[in-house]
């Protein structure tokens, strides 16, 4: 530093040299000046350029002296110089045609009452930790003379020697400090202490910077450091818990996924219900497109390949992010349109600051994931297993055995057919009951994931700077599950004149997750009975028999099977954006962003002939028969295995104008904003599925044959029809104009309104309701800055907010014209004829559909905003819902949209936070959140004659939530055979004849899938240099059907393994009393047939006949509350103190130890399984992680 | 800085107010807004035709319902699936569908809706044909198309779910037809079931309407779509059905007068072992073909799901035993119709006892995958068969020896006749008719024929064995002379959806 001011000195005297030279009546020359609190160095160049006369002087030198104020007219020369030097050390004289400013000699310096006057101070700034504080801004308060703290929190400035300083730094609370020097050096260090409230005392909204004291709308704001990265989590799992209405639901626990987020429940039926992510501004897109029709499509393999290929955010590093904003009602996201229905989550990222020093920042570490085991899986060991098909032959049940490949049924045919004695029977049993075999230690593993993440910032006044790269590699603990990612990203901002401002940024990233296909490791350990053994006596993997295609048996191991399939997908971002600032007038601003994105996605799923999913396509085992042969023939794919791919080449861009007015005139404050905005996104895409696809034969494609033997004949082979090749080639376009206009009133009443219109290519639309419009508005009283609030101290903050916004809709597809659509084969195979098929009648009566949402807001802050507390009230009610009415079979078509639906959303959020500890050495934070929503479908929308549909939550029922389910009601055991009973109408009854129509008649009424109230809590304790973090998250209300005790209405298969809480089964007659699990299904004999029939039940509508042990999975018996306390992460961190670093020139080190997801308080009924995931998949896992934070 | 702002405010001005109508021009990759007479013709082909799309068929169990098929037992694994299957059209049961329905019989179970959603696309090409633009001479073409559909499909409506037009003593003005939807446009109400009379006015009057229009502009029509050739047989085949025997057979020259041609079996090679014959009547080069139309080849191949063993369901003995084919005479073999309009197949393990499975009127190399529709043959039964019932009622000897000629033309082209000549028959009276009805179920089996035949021939009792499982005794199941079952139900899916809709009894 000190360096670069004698240089920049040097530099100056430099250039005064190269003037002209002065003759000595110039020092008479008149001069005029007229300045107010101006630097001494500035008043004397004012007065170079004046009077054309050059003057040397060291620019460090003069600054040392308080600013001067000065008015002057016509004045000599000599007196202004003398005018400005009074009370200073420094003289002018005239030497060699220049005026030379320079000390005077000591000895000529009076004991004047100037040095009385001035003192230098000097001190550091440091936060409430002890962390110095760069960038604080130390203000004179008496001559406006100010200084800015270096990197390492210091200042230095020359004030009187009374006055008073007052420093400010953003998030913390300004102090003010007295200087009451004596001597010529002066030190004054300040603490800050931290504003919780103020930390945002903007909300960014991607569209607008909104002052937080006229914000009308539903907003909140996570930091980055309150949120927990492990390296293997994702940005939506860190969100998990902390931000009120805001719910995030894990799917499964496999790496690569993606878990659900809804903000403020469900507000649409048919279209997507994921909220909108914005980077920066930017709105993201997905790498493939949404698909309504693959919504309900869990489990098929393009769902798991659109899973794994990762969604809008996941180029991101989560080391890269500031902050994360939810905005939630109708005021906060009506400037994003139509699409924010679901609401918007905004991130923004970190930034260079201008002035500060380079930064260089590591962080990265390490995770272990810890590996599962059967202790949460609640299944049975090899013995109960055994007894269970011995109870079935001992009791001699009737039914079909599945299987006597495996288990005790093999040994026992065996034994039956006398191909072993009884002692060898009784040994083998014996070997089976012990065999135990571990799947889980076989398919899982305890995987070391390791992330790194390099950060260098910094800037000058001119120029900022922030640039990263990452890399990680996470692995699943299912083997064979695993992503690895590298990014990066420049960020630039440059002042390029005091009206201009631009920014850059640069964004690149590659993702790569390898998951399964064909196979789920984790549904096969769970399902698969423990008695069958992964290897034979030699250690090899033991085959063992599944029935095929026509029930001809196929080998299966699946180890085997897992190396022989397998599931890529990759993913490429790059995205870019510009932003440019220009300042027009005072107040008057023009913002300008371009964005451009690109995704690049392919995901890949394959299988090799080797593998008994190809197996089951060929009808033998690979090399069985040759060519010749009629199973060869006859086989549909003799060779190779099969290649599914999906490629989605994704184009973004964004362009955005807006024109933005501010202006203060006494105590009114307006502002006002017109924008329009271009989105467009082109998607192209390639998905294939081909066969005869050759892994390890150089990925060789091979087409089957194209003509196969069938009952003698010969027929075009029909798995070409299997074969199929799609081209996406869409174009979404989207020209929208916005606006806004807020006025407040001293700071106290604010009213704002904001119009939104959008218009797009969709096809198909009503060219009539092509702008679409959508407005907001909204009041807030700032009710702590009423005059009669100010002598009060306890309430720092408290303010009313309320806001109302409408919302229209056309559905998508439902124009007035009749729209045909290109079937997926264009041209008819038979007819040889180009074909078109109807979508959509045209529909002419139409409405909109309309949403309208009101927020009620209250915000508290009490001890200088150390407790605050928010409290918000929101009710949606949708209207003219387009929904589908059934209607009579003869029009052709199955059910038309009408304007029938209305649903309700309401629900009630509440957050707290405070710091409830705060000395030197203990601080202690806690904040809590808690949400709680009601959804309500207000008009019968599709009817449904189908009880799995009522089961399955899809079922949409008037004066219901969304996601309702419903059981049959148990009745408990029969005591003749131990089947289940269910409670049920007789045929021809009221309620038999209302079941026809809708299952729900007869059924009853279990609960909500989705959880309607929600909490998190985050607690940071920090003593010293340690702080203890912990959060946790709970979702109460939902309710799920337990996994299915029973796969069908027969004998259990040998392969299966089952619940362990089976073994407490009804065995004999009297059981019924004591237990409510039914026995082992079986068929029953009947004698008027003379044959033996599954136990069946008659339900509507005719002949409804259901299988007992089937209506048991879907019963009240089944029915568990879902909701759970989870414990998301704990977390250790040691700051390293300063001095351990200062000889190692590290600024800072921190070291973590922490572990996600440690526990979780379930229901017991789920015997500690994870209720959070979706049934029947991986349980999120524990983690444990060491992370390190180092910058020099 | 003044030129920069000045540049960014134009660039924006001209991004704001220009390109805009390109900009937001739709887009869609799949999707037409039909505005010419070519696009609905395209709307016929994927809408209205059934030929080659997914769902083909109409009824593949409607034979079931007849004397040409039999149950056998037998124990098997797939048993008991395939019986629950067709169960319910072959015991003629009143919840037929619900029993289908419940029992995942595959493909074709929905003939209700199936036929609805034809209607709605002949109705919505009629309700668009004036409002596109394009050649007047396709416009007329298009809308005779979809006139000649819609009747031909309402026409099947009423043979399956109402009453037959010949039932003595029925008052047809008042009797339940069915539901009529004459246009696209769906309205807030439940349609009611207009009476017989009414459909068959709108049939009668559509096809007459349609008639000149193909005449006149549907000259390059394909085989796949309505021809003057369809239309004719059409208005044959209805009057026939409505016992307007003139009219019957004055139309069936009509049609003949545009196609009199056969397929001479004699001439196809016969097929070897598991071959179908290289072409066969709905082939698409069949010169006897004028409309082919629906169903596909693998109709009621579920019912023969395992090889090598007798099927669960098979062409009854008695259908067998009218056919005078001998397999093993290779100098003449007899009606060569035994073994070209059926599926052959061993029927036991010994692979020694080769026998016909189910019908199957596809040609093996040159398919076109429809196995129902119109065919000259008809067109000829239909004329014998008016001449016949005229000649019983006035005796006129020129008009049975007509008929004979007309038979006799078309079983010379069934029989072998490769060495040795075919054997004109020769009846007259009653036996004459016996004799016609026999040829007539010879000639078109299979082809949804023979269930309207015996609801026009009186409604006959028919008798059906059936057993599903090894323990239980077969059940005679018999469906009564004049039985009201030969109307079918009206499914109970339809019923539900309109509270409007009257029942079958």
């Amino acid at each position: 530093m000190k360096h670069l001011v004698v240089f920049r000195s040097l530099l100056l005297a430099a250039g005064v040299l190269f003037m002209l030279s002065l003759k000595a009546q110039d020092t008479e020359k008149p001069v005029s000046l007229n300045l107010k609190n101006a630097k001494l160095s500035e008043a004397l160049n004012a007065v170079r350029k004046n009077s054309q006369i050059n003057l040397f002087y060291s620019v460090d030198d003069v600054n040392r002296f308080p600013p001067v104020t000065i008015n002057v007219t016509n004045r000599p020369l000599s007196e202004v110089l003398n005018k400005l030097l009074e009370g200073t050390d420094m003289k002018f004289s005239v030497e060699k045609n220049t005026i030379i400013i320079k000390r005077r000699p000591a000895a000529e310096n009076p004991p004047s009452k100037n040095i009385d006057t001035t003192v230098n101070v000097k001190g550091v700034v440091l936060n409430a930790k002890g962390v110095p504080l760069g960038g604080a801004s130390v203000v004179d308060m008496v001559s406006g003379r100010s200084a800015v703290t270096d990197l390492s929190g210091r200042y230095a400035m020359v004030t009187s020697r009374r006055t008073t300083l007052k420093i400010t730094f953003v998030g913390m609370k300004p102090q003010t400090v007295n200087v009451r020097a004596e001597g010529n050096a002066y030190t004054q260090n300040i603490t800050m202490e931290e504003a919780p409230n103020e930390m945002n005392q903007v909300v960014v909204t991607g569209y607008q910077t909104i002052r937080k004291s006229e914000m009308v709308g539903s907003a909140n704001t996570v930091k980055r450091e309150d949120m927990f990265y492990d390296g293997t989590n994702t940005v939506e799992q860190m969100l998990q818990g902390k931000l009120p209405g805001t719910v995030v639901m894990n799917q499964t626990g496999m790496v690569g996924t993606r878990p659900r987020v809804r903000v403020r429940g469900t507000s649409t039926l048919l279209s997507n219900q994921e909220p909108v992510w914005v980077v920066d501004g930017i709105i993201q897109t997905d790498p493939v497109p949404f698909n309504a029709q693959s919504l309900n499509d869990v489990g098929s393999s393009t769902d798991m390949m659109r899973n794994l290929i990762g969604n809008s955010i996941s180029w991101l590093n989560p080391n890269d992010i500031e902050d994360i904003t939810v905005l939630k009602d109708a005021a906060a996201t009506v400037l994003y349109g139509v699409k924010a229905a679901n609401g918007v989550i905004v991130i923004k990222t970190k930034r260079g600051k201008p002035g500060g020093r380079m930064a260089v920042n590591y962080s990265g570490g390490f995770a272990v994931t810890e590996q599962l085991n059967y202790d949460r899986l609640n299944l049975m060991n090899s013995k109960e297993r055994i007894d269970v098909s011995r109870e079935v032959y001992e009791k001699r049940l009737f039914g079909a055995t599945i299987t006597t490949a495996v288990g005790y049924e093999n040994v026992l045919d065996r034994y039956l057919n006398k191909q072993i004695s009884y002692d060898q029977f009784n040994q083998e049993v014996k070997y089976l009951e012990t065999v135990n075999t571990d799947w889980m230690k076989l398919l899982y593993r305890t995987p070391f994931s390791h992330n790194h993440s390099v950060s260098i910032s910094g800037g000058t006044d001119r120029i900022s700077y922030y640039s990263s790269l990452s890399t990680s590699q996470n692995f699943g603990t299912a083997r064979g599950n695993d992503t690895r990612n590298m990014m990066g990203t420049l960020r630039l901002d440059a002042k390029i004149s005091d009206k201009l401002t631009a920014g850059m940024q640069l964004n690149a990233g590659m993702i790569r997750t390898r998951g399964f296909y064909a196979v789920d490791p984790f549904r096969y350990a769970q399902e698969t009975s423990r008695a069958i053994p992964a290897f034979d006596e030699a250690g090899n993997p033991k085959f063992y028999e599944v029935p095929g295609y026509n029930g001809i048996p196929l080998r299966f191991n699946v180890l085997n099977e897992l190396a022989e399939t397998g599931n890529q997908n990759d993913q490429r971002n790059f995205n870019a954006t510009l932003s440019v600032n220009y300042n027009i007038l005072n107040g008057l601003r023009f913002e300008s962003l371009l964005g451009l994105g690109s995704v690049n996605a392919n995901a890949e799923a394959w299988a090799s002939e080797y593998s008994q999913h190809i197996s089951y396509i060929r009808e033998y085992e690979v090399g069985q028969f040759g060519v010749g042969s009629k199973p060869y023939m006859e086989s549909k794919l003799p060779h190779g295995g099969e290649y599914n791919s999906i490629e989605s080449r994704n184009t973004t861009y964004n362009i955005r104008n807006s024109l933005n007015w501010n202006k203060l005139i006494g105590l009114h404050r307006i502002g006002a904003l017109a924008g329009q905005e271009i989105r467009s996104t082109a998607t192209r895409g390639f998905t294939s599925n081909q066969f005869g696809y050759f892994p390890d034969r150089g990925r060789n494609i091979t087409n089957p044959p194209l003509t196969i033997l069938q009952y003698g004949s010969v027929i075009s082979n029909p798995l070409y029809s299997r074969i199929k090749n799609t081209i996406t080639d869409r174009d979404a376009n989207f020209l929208s104009w916005y606006g806004n206009l807020t006025y407040s009133y001293d700071e106290r009443y604010v009213v704002t309104g904001s119009l939104r219109s959008d218009a797009s290519n969709r096809f198909g639309q009503d060219k009539k309701h092509r702008f679409l419009p959508i407005w907001a508005g909204g009041v807030r009283w700032n009710v702590h800055n009423e005059p009669w609030m100010k002598a009060q101290k306890v309430v720092s903050e408290l303010n009313l907010r309320a806001s109302y916004g409408w919302q229209g809709n056309v559905a998508e597809n439902f124009g007035p014209d009749l729209i045909a659509q290109l079937p997926s084969s264009v041209v008819n195979p038979t007819t040889g004829e180009y074909e078109l098929l109807i979508k959509s009648l045209g529909y002419a009566d139409l409405r909109w559909e309309k949403t309208k949402t009101m927020n009620l807001g209250l915000d508290l802050g009490i001890a200088s905003n150390r407790f605050i507390m928010s409290i918000e009230y929101y009710r949606k009610k949708t209207d003219d819902l387009i929904v589908y009415r059934e209607i009579p079979v003869s029009y052709g078509i199955d059910q038309m949209p009408i304007n029938g639906g209305k649903l309700d959303n309401e629900g009630i959020e509440l957050s707290m936070s405070g710091t409830i500890i705060r000395s030197q050495d203990l601080v202690w934070n806690i904040s809590f959140n808690t949400s709680r929503n009601r959804n309500r479908i207000n008009s019968a929308i599709v009817r449904s004659e189908d009880w799995r549909n009522a089961a399955s939550g899809r079922l949409n029922k008037e004066g219901y939530g969304v996601s309702s389910f419903w059981v049959f009601d148990f009745a408990g055991l029969n005591p003749k055979d131990g089947s289940p009973l269910i409670v049920l109408p007789t045929k021809g009854q009221e309620q038999w004849l209302a079941g026809e129509k809708d299952a729900t008649a007869y059924m009853k009424y279990a609960g909500r899938l989705e959880p309607d109230f929600t909490g998190g809590f985050s607690s940071a304790l920090r003593y010293k240099a340690f702080t203890l973090t912990a959060s946790f998250n709970m979702q109460l209300g939902g309710k799920k059907l337990l996994y299915q005790m029973f796969t069908g209405f027969d004998l259990p298969s040998a392969y299966a393994n089952m619940p362990k809480e089976f073994a407490g089964r009804w065995k004999k007659p009297g059981d019924e009393k004591i237990t409510n699990i039914p026995s082992i299904p079986s068929r029953i004999w009947n004698p008027v047939n003379n044959q033996t029939d599954p136990i069946m039940l008659l339900i509507p509508p005719y002949p409804g006949y259901e299988y007992a042990y089937e209506m048991y999975n879907y019963s009240t018996a089944r029915v568990v509350d879902a909701g759970f306390f989870r414990c998301n992460d704990i977390s250790l961190t040691w700051n390293v103190p300063e001095q351990l670093l200062r000889h190692m020139h590290i600024r800072n080190l921190s070291i973590s130890g922490a572990v996600r997801n440690p526990f979780i308080i379930v229901s017991k009924d789920f015997k500690g399984m994870d209720p959070e995931v979706a049934t029947g998949s991986q349980p999120v896992p524990r983690v444990y992680s060491m992370q390190f934070n180092v910058s020099f | 800085m003044k030129t920069i702002y000045k540049s960014i405010l134009y660039s924006w001005l001209f991004i704001s107010f220009t390109g805009c109508s390109k900009y937001l021009e739709e887009k869609s990759q799949d999707e037409v807004r039909p505005a010419s007479v070519a696009e609905l013709q395209q709307l016929m082909m994927g809408e209205v035709y059934p030929a080659g799309s997914i769902k083909s068929s109409f009824h593949a169990y409607l034979d079931l319902m007849t004397d040409d098929m039999v149950s056998n037992f037998k124990t098997s694994t797939m048993g008991p699936t395939i019986y629950r299957q067709y169960e319910g059209p072959y015991t003629w049961r009143a919840e037929m569908f619900e029993m289908m329905e419940s029992a995942l019989t595959p493909d074709a179970i929905d003939t209700y809706a199936h036929y609805y959603k034809r209607i709605k696309g002949c109705n919505v090409v009629l309700d668009m044909i004036d409002q596109v633009k394009g050649d007047e001479n396709e416009r007329e073409n298009v809308r005779g198309q979809a006139l000649a559909m819609r009747s031909y499909y309402y026409f099947m409506l009423m043979n399956l779910f109402a009453q037959p037009y010949n039932t003595p003593g029925i008052d047809r003005e008042s009797a339940p037809g069915v539901e009529l939807i004459l246009d696209a446009v769906v309205k807030d109400e439940y349609p009611k079931r207009a009476s017989m009379q009414r459909v068959y006015d709108q049939i009668s009057a559509d096809l007459l309407k349609a008639l000149p229009l193909i005449r006149q502009h549907a000259s390059g029509n394909s085989k796949f779509r309505v021809t003057t050739g369809f239309v004719y047989t059409l208005l044959s085949r209805l009057s026939l059905y409505q016992e307007k025997w003139e009219e019957a057979a004055e139309y069936a020259k009509q049609g003949l007068a545009i196609n009199s041609a056969l397929l001479r079996l004699a001439s196809v090679p016969y097929p070897a072992v598991w071959k179908d014959p290289a072409t066969n009547v709905y082939s698409i080069n069949s010169p006897e073909a004028i409309w082919l139309g629906y169903g596909s080849g693998s109709e009621y191949s579920n019912m023969a799901r395992f090889d090598y063993d007798i099927l669960f369901f098979t062409i009854s003995p008695e259908l067998r035993s009218k056919y005078d084919f001998t397999r093993t005479n290779t100098n003449n073999r007899g009606d060569l119709r035994m073994r070209y309009y059926y599926y052959w197949d061993y029927s036991d393990y010994d692979w020694t006892i080769y026998v016909p499975m189910i019908g199957k009127k596809l040609g093996g190399t040159t398919s076109s995958n429809v196995v129902k529709g119109m065919r000259v043959a008809e067109l000829y039964l239909n004329r014998a068969e008016a001449n016949i019932m005229l000649y019983l009622k006035n005796g006129d000897e020129a008009l049975r020896s007509s008929a004979l000629s007309d038979l006799n033309f078309l079983r010379s082209n069934r029989y072998d006749t490769r060495n040795v000549a075919y054997t004109p028959v020769d009846f007259s009276g009653q036996a004459l008719l016996d004799f016609y009805r026999d040829e007539r179920r010879r000639e078109l089996s299979f082809e949804d024929h023979r269930w309207f035949d015996l609801r026009r021939y009186g409604m006959p009792e028919i008798r059906h064995k059936f057993q599903s499982s090894a323990n239980q005794a077969p059940v005679e199941y018999v469906l009564q002379k004049n039985d009201k079952r030969y109307t079918l139900p009206i499914p109970r899916s339809a019923l539900i959806k309109n509270p409007s809709l009257e029942p079958n009894p």
